[in-house]
């Protein structure tokens, strides 16, 4: 075991999700490997639709009812939770994983007290009395910025920002090791946002969880996290510490995204990749990101390329021409190149 | 309109429940149109044996497969004469109730303010009158036959549907192409017919099929009552026929067929509605 | 809350209001003359009017109309044209008659409607759900009356287990009292149409419940309560059914009416003597002060329970706001 693996505190494997939709199956998750560390924070990039929630939503064993795990394995601590039986993942939920949803509005039920919510997970976990987990809660509203005079209001009488302050006190609820935050705060203005993420940074830092965070905003992930995975159609294309893939990214998606952020630096126009994503269905072969890859040639079309490896440490791709990438990279700064070339 | 019609057709029977549904009114239908002339008799027709005797209360025969009533008469025939009123009488206070109910419900939800208070208002009043009796009520004054019933029903039922519509036509009026419309200067009368309207279209329908639905039943219990039309026999009235003459806990033939044709019947249009509710709008609920 | 809670009872009573009010212009604007049949137009003219004035029906509509409304006021239904008294001391035991057959059975209807619909729904899918679905919906269709009379024809003819009608055996009780509710005998006579209004009644409050948890099941709460651990058998009791109350207490109204209503055909079929049963006789013998007490009193009801559903809804959902 090397050093890096011990310190891996979820750890997923070979894992593959599919949907059944209309008896045919949309392979939404291919062939995922990832392993988090513990205190480590993790952006989750990728477009829309390219199976982030799914990837979410397997680890937290809340996949809807059509969707079918047909391999893989995801570690907590080492023990597999795909294989627990009902009662003991009841147990792990919450206490060891929490998460923070993409809509708090939704997430809260609308007829019940925030502040009871909060106690509801608490005591799905231990034997502390009401009053005990609401005296928690109260500290918790602390933790978050929201005053805890208001544990007793109903969901609808929160604005947006303070409902999200209020999922991520409950997220934060049991102390657990790893927290997953799927877009946290879409739906809220701007400034709201950065108030949101530098409270959820601080309270990591104090903490110690690790976090996943899910967003399409790049510039926080290469701003704030040491480790980025972008996926693409379900599986991972390229992941490893941001810092290097912001500077040279090897696969031609992370590319595209990474220079579709407007560098005010550089003097060029941030570039938007045409096309849209593939479809999901079972079956096809080669890279899922072939036909609007500038760089794709017949290889990519009929093979699909392993997540290999690179020359940095802990730095992995999914591309057969990753290792020309770094002479391509001026030109996928330009549009024209993602125009002229996609095939 | 015609086209909202085939594609509602259309979408009832993507479904299975809703096709054989669909059948079933079909042959419930046939049944209206053609069933005077498939009846060996009279609905009214008083049937003598050989030797001049009326048939009086016969089991199922061979001659008469549903037997016969208290009068003699054939109840076979009189189930094929008893389509014809049920169905009209359905259909057209389906079609008034919701006629009624969608420009109520349009007019409230468009126009807003002290127009849309009153007739909500109204629209309340008007859930709180109980249903069936109100109608014998007015039935009792106004005499009654089939148009009497026609309107007494139509005078209660239109209350949903105008709730639903104005609901509706709530989350329209803040649309985009609403707003467009009226700064192209478009008159009121426009944007409530030819904008808003057509979005209703779904809502009407099933708003149809479920009126149908109960204005069948209530015509079979305004016929039980004894406040059918008298020279109409429909299935309500076989009923009624049945249980005044105190003879049918021994006449079971007689009064089990007619039910078992509102109820199979019933069943068919609600399913149709759903199926049809289940495509166009999750998120409507039925109601009555 | 208090405001709301007047501004909606100030509703109701507009309602009943323009109710008894068109009652009153209904039966004295429409053609049918209701007094026909009490005043034979056989009768001498003078014999006519003095019975008329007996009434009332001599004054100005305007002036008859006001002595009406006073009088609704002061709970004084006038004289039957049929008994010749006092249409209030007739009309109490008709309204207790149908008030113990009626709302026990909707209450019993709505929790076993509620609970099953939201049992199936749970559980999707399974062979249960789609027959249940289909036999509600066929109760549904089918006019409460026959169904009456098959359980009439098949329990109490065929198996002779329960009487036929009527509400206890004749000359048992020669007056209503507490302790008639309380015999045997009573319950026994109830216990059939018991069971048919709860058969029909089930449908409504099942099918609802079914799709609104159906839907409920799908939501980020629901989600989101699973991944906080919470076990299963909570999420189902305290979120997803809670929730799905909500539309089955919006609806309420709309049913308990109809179950008032109702009573008219249900209380025919099983001869019981409630205020449906009084109000189609009443219809049939043209006595109108009986019809018009006994109509008005069920839309009492009605509206009262559509009063007792929006404070209820009110209650179960905290985002009305009680302007
Ligand atoms: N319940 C479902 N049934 C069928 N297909 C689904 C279901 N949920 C998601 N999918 C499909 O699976 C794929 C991945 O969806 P997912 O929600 O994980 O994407 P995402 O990356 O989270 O997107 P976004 O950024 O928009 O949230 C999409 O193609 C989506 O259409
Ligand atoms: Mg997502």
């Amino acid at each position: 075991m090397t050093n890096q693996d011990q310190k891996s505190i979820l750890s997923i494997e070979n894992l593959d999700v599919d949907y059944r939709v209309d008896r045919q199956n949309v392979a939404a998750l291919r062939d995922i490997e990832l392993s988090i560390s513990k205190g480590a924070r993790v952006g989750l990039v990728g477009e829309s639709g390219c199976g982030k929630s799914t990837l979410l939503k397997t680890i937290m064993g809340v996949l809807p009812g059509n969707a079918e795990i047909r391999t893989g394995k995801v570690a907590l601590n080492g023990s597999d939770l795909l294989s627990m039986d009902t009662e003991e993942r009841r147990k792990t939920r919450w206490a060891d994983i929490s998460m923070i949803t993409q809509s708090a509005l939704n997430a809260l039920n609308p007829v019940h007290k925030i502040g009871a919510q909060i106690v509801e997970a608490i005591q799905a976990h231990s034997n502390q009395t009401t009053i005990q987990a609401r005296a928690h809660a109260a500290k918790l509203f602390e933790m978050v910025g929201v005053p805890p005079g208001r544990l007793d209001d109903y969901p609808h009488q929160f604005s947006g920002g303070m409902r999200q302050r209020a999922v991520i006190a409950m997220a934060l609820a049991l102390q657990p090791e790893v927290i997953l935050a799927d877009e946290p705060t879409t739906a809220l203005d701007v400034i709201v946002q950065d108030q949101i993420f530098e409270r959820l940074f601080e309270l990591q830092d104090q903490q110690g969880f690790a976090l996943v965070l899910v967003t399409h905003d790049l510039a926080l992930v290469v701003e704030s996290c040491e480790t980025m995975v972008v996926m693409y159609a379900g599986v991972i294309v390229e992941m490893g510490p941001t810092h290097q893939i912001a500077r040279s990214p090897q696969h031609p998606y992370s590319a595209g995204l990474r220079y579709a952020i407007p560098d005010p630096t550089a003097d060029r126009e941030p570039i938007s990749i045409p096309g849209s994503p593939p479809d999901l269905s079972v079956g096809t072969k080669g890279c899922r990101f072939a036909e609007r890859c500038p760089l794709a040639i017949e290889k990519c079309v009929e093979q699909s390329p392993e997540l290999k490896s690179t020359n940095n440490e802990g730095h992995k791709v999914r591309c057969h021409r990753s290792a020309e990438m770094p002479d391509h990279l001026e030109q996928f700064q330009h549009q024209a190149f993602w125009r002229n070339n996609a095939s | 309109m015609l086209r909202s019609l085939s594609k509602f057709f259309a979408i009832i029977w993507q479904s299975p429940s809703g096709r054989v549904s669909l059948v079933i009114c079909g042959i419930c239908v046939g049944i209206a149109v053609f069933g005077p002339l498939l009846a060996p008799y009279g609905p009214t027709e008083r049937i003598y044996d050989d030797a001049g005797k009326l048939v009086r209360l016969s089991p199922p025969t061979l001659d008469h497969w549903l037997g016969t009533t208290l009068l003699g008469r054939d109840v076979m025939s009189q189930m094929l004469w008893g389509a014809r009123p049920a169905l009209i009488i359905g259909v057209l206070t389906a079609l008034g109730t919701v006629i009624i109910g969608v420009n109520i419900g349009l007019l409230a939800g468009y126009l807003g303010g002290h127009v849309d208070n009153f007739l909500m208002r109204l629209t309340d009043i008007f859930l709180g009158l109980p249903f069936l009796p109100f109608i014998i009520v007015l039935l009792s004054l106004t005499g009654q036959n089939i148009w009497t019933i026609i309107f007494a029903m139509m005078i209660v039922m239109w209350r949903s549907t105008a709730r639903i519509v104005r609901a509706e036509v709530l989350s329209l009026r803040e649309r985009q192409f609403i707003a467009a419309a009226k700064t192209t200067g478009a008159s009121d009368f426009d944007i409530i017919y030819k904008e808003i309207a057509p979005n209703i279209m779904p809502f009407a329908l099933v708003g149809v099929t479920f009126a149908l639905a109960w204005a069948i039943i209530t015509e079979a219990s305004i016929g039980f009552l004894g406040f059918g039309d008298p020279n109409v026999v429909s299935w309500g009235t076989i009923i009624y026929d049945a249980y005044a003459s105190q003879m049918m806990y021994r006449a079971p033939w007689w009064v089990v067929p007619p039910g078992i044709a509102i109820m199979i019947l019933v069943t068919s249009v609600y399913f149709i509605g759903r199926a049809y509710e289940e495509v166009v709008n999750p998120r409507i609920k039925q109601a009555g | 809350m208090r405001q709301f809670l007047i501004k909606r009872t100030w509703h109701a009573l507009l309602t009943l209001f323009v109710m008894s009010t068109v009652m009153f212009f209904m039966f004295r604007l429409l053609p049918g003359d209701p007094t026909a049949t009490v005043i034979s137009p056989a009768l001498y003219p003078k014999a006519q009017e003095a019975l008329k004035a007996q009434f009332g029906l001599d004054k100005p509509l305007f002036e008859q109309y006001l002595i009406y409304l006073r009088n609704l006021v002061l709970l004084d239904f006038g004289i039957s044209f049929h008994t010749l008294r006092p249409v209030a001391g007739e009309i109490g035991n008709r309204l207790i008659n149908t008030l113990v057959l009626i709302l026990p059975s909707m209450i019993v209807a709505y929790a076993i409607g509620a609970f099953v619909g939201a049992m199936v729904a749970w559980k999707r899918g399974s062979k249960l759900e789609g027959a249940l679905v289909l036999i509600a919906t066929a109760l549904q269709s089918t006019p409460v009356f026959w169904l009456g009379m098959l359980a009439i024809l098949f329990f109490s003819i065929r198996l002779d287990l329960f009487p036929v009608g009527h509400i206890v055996s004749p000359g048992m009780f020669p007056e209503a009292n507490l302790q008639m509710y309380l015999s045997l005998d009573f319950l026994h006579h109830l216990a059939l149409p018991f069971m048919v209004n709860v058969a029909y009644q089930f449908c409504f409050p099942f099918l609802l419940m079914r799709s609104t948890m159906l839907s409920t099941i799908g939501e980020d709460y629901i989600e989101l309560a699973r991944m906080k651990g919470v076990p299963e058998k909570r999420i189902l009791y305290h979120h997803a059914m809670r929730n799905s109350m909500l539309p089955l207490a919006t609806t309420l109204p709309m049913i308990l009416g109809w179950a008032v209503a109702g009573s008219v055909v249900i209380e025919t079929v099983f001869s019981w003597p409630g205020l449906g049963l009084l109000m189609v006789e009443a219809v049939g013998r043209s006595d109108y002060p009986v019809v018009q007490a006994a109509f008005l009193l069920i839309a009492v009801l009605t509206v009262a329970g559509t009063l007792f559903a929006d404070v209820l809804y009110g209650i179960l959902d905290p985002r009305i706001t009680y302007q």
